[in-house]
């Protein structure tokens, strides 16, 4: 990892409200819980590629009531309205970016690495981790690397920089419009790169 | 309701009224110093932001000599995905396919983000007027619609407003507690607005471009609302203009950084979206149908014109609006229409007709401080002055003007008539005191005094007293 890299991501995610931290592979549970313990996050939802890109077994640390974990879809589908409704109760969702762009402190997700979508709205905080491999440093950059993926754009993509925001009174800056308040980019800085 | 008028004839009457508005003209000028600023600060970290305007200028430069070229690519590529995407030539047309699409799905609720296109097009009271229930989802733009107002910015629809207005509005219209806390409105407009969002059958957004190649759509906001219009609903409709091409998705990275940087001086606003066509059935968060509408609306009229149609290159930053003395100072309702500031004063002749909007190109000072901001060069001084130029031969501008002028060609055209006038206004001024009054100018400013020497006389003095 280039630390430049990250010290720019770092400051300019956090300019616009987020909250970047930086961790190693066997310290990232403690931080996770730091994290949740410090947002009051009850009700957890984890996305199953954060679970198995990052070995965070959170039945081992979390109490079977308080998480749940994204389904793989079948062929059938989900069910839109009990999603909907499970959504709508959970605190803070653990999800995974595909890039990191130093530049403007922004996470790219790939929509269709991600099955469905409404996790990175509708909770009031989210926890995006990302390994160094995945930080860029620049938009341009991102768009390159994002181009060479072009089989898995068919569902778009989304550039997350900072939580959902408004100042349409007074211009005065208020989190959490209508997205996430709180927005997390846990970096685990050891975390193997694909290949190697 | 505010009584909005284009009538060029109503022009100064409404321009003394605002004039007169004393906070909404300190709200419009804090909010639009504030933005300049911000942009500022944004577009210092980019040493070569010249040479992004130039190249974003000759992007759209080939995308608008090319439209019909471009438009056909782009919808093909968005067909290709499974979006049913048309073309309506008028606003009319625009709105009827708006409502077949809504009643083919039993849609009743409507949830839209904030797009200028349909202001343009008038959908809402379209939509409204037939018993759809559509709803704002733009904090700004949600205050404007409980007020019955319309937007007095391209970015910012209630930068007009204070707390205090919000907060008794939302008192009488949404029957909360009064509160003029800014986090507190705006968890009351998210807890009315969440209720609506999931009761939506369909999602209207505009977009910030369509990309040729790929045929989807970028989508550029803060507060996440036009993401949720995109995918809550069964049913997403997505109605922009037809200039908003760009050619390749490699080209986002540029007009990114330019629109966010000169809109709100974000690095990147909170959300991009990249979005196309309806999701496979395994992925049921996303729409069941996506429709494009690109509206045509008199810009194929534009585009005929070799100098108006550089006016297509907008790619609605606002950041002209803020930089433009004449807007700091009156906002944008004087206006009368959508599209307000410097562009507005361009555009809208083109849209509504010299009758009806004729007397626009002329809130302006010709300072050039939009063609400074604006991120893809249009020269919109220029145009301005181009516009004045077309109005006034089209029958805009009032008989005394045209008299008045044509008159001081005649005497600013032959220097000895002009000298001797002014020898003449100088004495009645310095001696009788007169002008005093001129109307239209005494009342805010003082009349100049003329120099009891004139150049000339001036040159030839300074002249003999040089040494040789």
């Amino acid at each position: 990892m280039t630390p430049n890299l990250w010290e720019q991501f770092r400051r300019h995610f956090q300019e616009a409200g987020g909250q970047p931290y930086a961790t190693s592979a066997t310290k990232a549970v403690d931080m996770l819980q730091t994290i949740i313990a410090g947002a009051n996050g009850k009700q957890l939802l984890f996305e199953a590629s954060a679970i198995s890109e990052f070995s965070l077994h959170p039945e081992a640390w979390l109490p079977e009531s308080s998480f749940s974990i994204t389904p793989a879809p079948t062929p059938k589908g989900w069910d839109r309205k009990r999603r909907l409704e499970r959504l709508l109760t959970v605190d803070m969702v653990v999800s995974t970016a595909d890039f990191l762009i130093a530049e403007t402190g922004s996470a790219l997700v790939i929509l269709q690495k991600h099955p469905g979508q409404w996790h990175l709205w509708l909770p009031p905080g989210i926890i995006l981790l990302a390994a160094p491999h995945q930080l860029v440093d620049s938009l341009p950059t991102a768009f390159h690397r994002l181009a060479q993926q072009s089989s898995l754009l068919q569902q778009g993509y989304v550039l997350l920089t900072g939580p959902s925001k408004t100042a349409d009174i007074e211009k005065r800056l208020v989190m959490g419009m209508h997205g996430p308040r709180m927005v997390y980019v846990l970096l685990i800085e050891d975390a193997p790169s694909p290949g190697g | 309701m505010w009584k909005i008028s284009t009538h060029t004839r109503g022009l100064k009457r409404r321009i003394r009224a605002y004039l007169r508005a004393g906070r909404y003209r300190e709200n419009i000028y804090r909010a639009t110093t504030h933005a300049l600023a911000q942009r500022r600060r944004a577009v210092a970290e980019i040493p070569h932001w010249e040479a992004l305007r130039e190249q974003a200028h000759q992007i759209k430069r080939e995308v608008i000599d090319n439209l019909e070229y471009h438009l056909e690519r782009f919808l093909h590529h968005a067909r290709q995905q499974g979006i049913t995407a048309v073309v309506a030539q008028t606003a009319a047309a625009a709105n009827a396919e708006v409502e077949a699409i809504a009643r083919r799905h039993g849609v009743q609720t409507v949830v839209k983000s904030k797009s200028m296109v349909t202001e343009e097009i008038g959908l809402n009271p379209y939509l409204q007027q037939r018993g759809f229930d559509i709803v704002e989802t733009d904090l700004g733009e949600f205050i404007i619609q409980l007020a019955e107002e319309r937007p007095v910015h391209l970015v910012g629809p209630a930068l007009h407003k204070s707390r205090q207005e919000i907060g008794h509005l939302f008192h009488q219209q949404l029957g909360t507690p009064y509160t003029d806390d800014p986090t507190l409105l705006a968890r009351i407009a998210r807890r009315a607005l969440r209720e609506k969002f999931l009761a939506a059958d369909m999602g209207i957004t505009g977009a910030n471009f369509g990309i040729v190649d790929s045929g989807r759509v970028v989508v550029i906001e803060n507060e996440g609302n036009a993401r949720l219009c995109m995918t809550l609903p069964r049913i997403h409709v997505v109605i922009m203009g037809m200039e908003r091409f760009i050619p390749s998705e490699t080209d986002l990275p540029l007009f990114l950084t330019l629109l966010c940087r000169s809109a709100t001086g974000q690095r990147l606003t909170a959300y991009v979206s990249v979005t196309g066509g309806p999701l496979p059935s395994p992925f049921p968060e996303g729409p069941e149908q996506v429709y494009y509408i690109i509206v045509d609306n008199g810009r194929t009229r534009l585009l005929r014109d070799p100098w108006l149609k550089q006016a297509l290159y907008c790619i609605r930053c606002a950041a002209c609006y803020n930089a433009c003395p004449v807007y700091q100072t009156v906002g944008g309702y004087p206006y009368g229409w959508v599209y307000q500031g410097p562009i507005g004063a361009v555009i809208t002749p083109e849209f509504l007709g010299p009758r009806m909007a004729g007397g626009l190109p002329f809130l302006s000072t010709l300072c050039g401080a939009c063609t400074d901001v604006c991120p893809v060069k249009i020269p919109l001084h220029r145009l301005l002055v181009y516009q004045r130029h077309r109005m006034l031969q089209r029958g805009s501008g009032a008989w005394w003007e045209k008299k008045f002028f044509s008159f001081f060609e005649k005497l600013a055209s032959h220097p000895h008539r002009w000298n001797k006038t002014l020898q003449i206004l100088g004495t009645l001024q310095r001696h009788a005191g007169i002008p005093r009054w001129l109307p239209g100018w005494s009342p805010s400013r003082k009349l100049p005094r003329v120099h009891p020497q004139n150049f000339f006389q001036w040159w030839k003095r300074h002249q003999s007293s040089e040494p040789s």
